[in-house]
């Protein structure tokens, strides 16, 4: 089946390309939540949620890139969206300062509470530390990262999907690393 | 600590991305997909009686009481008019006003 048929088919609202459609791409969409998201029960809310927009939004797919780069881009940005949201849910009466860089434990930030089956027991304290430190990077470089070296997604992939031109999410992934470097220092810095 | 050692922990972070192994996604997440889609139909249908609101359910409701009230009241009447009419009928005791030969 042609990608023209199965988006023809989807505004159909025709539910047995839809299951085909989740069949193929629903392993892949978890990926990518379980690198924003360190829980797998809110992945799947999101998987959920991504295929539910598929469903309802097709109709105002216009067809000027790939159908799994729509998905995906409904994919990063539910993930932020739910990250945003929850962040502000868990500050409600602790506001963090402000202009501060610090990722160290802080109880107002969803990045408190981890449930990724993917950790290895003793790389857990690791990888918390990795996606405390990913997630206070401004969400560009946040988005870029994540997608690179977390979901496997190539600087061209991660171009389309994010509407930036290749140098750019270049650019973007050069100032992560070292920030992401910078912010590592600090953070053991004061924990030693 | 001294920098090489921070260094060191900051590259161990840094490499433990590698070892972050792929989950799996649970099996009845496309059965739970495909029921939340029908359950999308029916909000949609809910959403098309939304206008319908209790408030408008209970003015409805008493129009109708109202109306079938005032039927019946009327309906009552008119029998009981008829039903007199047909006794005087019986009984011949309709007034003549016609004159007599007496």
């Amino acid at each position: 089946m042609t990608e023209e048929t199965i988006i023809e088919q989807l505004k159909l609202k025709n539910t047995i390309v839809f299951s085909k459609l989740i069949d193929s791409y629903q392993q892949k969409i978890f990926g990518t939540c379980m690198s924003f998201v360190p829980n797998k029960e809110d992945a799947e809310d999101l998987v959920q949620e991504v295929f539910l927009e598929v469903f309802d939004s097709i109709h105002k797919f216009k067809g000027n890139s790939k159908l799994s780069t729509w998905i995906y881009r409904i994919t990063t940005n539910k993930c932020l969206e739910f990250i945003r949201k929850r962040n502000t849910k868990k500050r409600s009466g602790f506001l963090r300062p402000l202009f501060s860089d610090d990722f160290s434990i802080d109880k107002t930030n969803y990045f408190t509470e981890f449930n990724h089956p993917g950790f290895l027991l003793e790389n857990k304290e690791l990888n918390e530390t990795l996606f405390r430190a990913i997630n206070s990077l401004p969400e560009s470089q946040c988005v870029v990262f994540t997608l690179h070296k977390l979901d496997g997604k190539s600087y061209q992939e991660i171009a389309v999907i994010t509407n930036k031109s290749l140098s750019s999410v270049e650019s973007i992934m050069f100032r992560a690393k070292k920030n992401l470097q910078k912010r590592l220092e600090n953070y053991y810095k004061t924990e030693f | 600590m001294s920098n090489p050692e921070i260094d060191k922990k900051v590259k161990a972070t840094l490499d433990a991305i590698e070892t972050i192994e792929d989950v799996r996604v649970s099996s009845f997440l496309k059965d739970r997909i495909l029921a939340s889609t029908n359950n999308t139909d029916t909000v949609e249908m809910d959403n098309l009686w939304s206008w319908f609101t209790p408030s408008l359910q209970f003015i409805i409701l008493v129009v109708f009481m109202v109306l079938n009230i005032y039927t019946c009241i009327n309906l009552d009447a008119e029998d009981y008019n008829a039903s007199v009419d047909e006794f005087i009928e019986a009984y011949n005791l309709v007034e003549d006003n016609g004159s007599t030969i007496f």
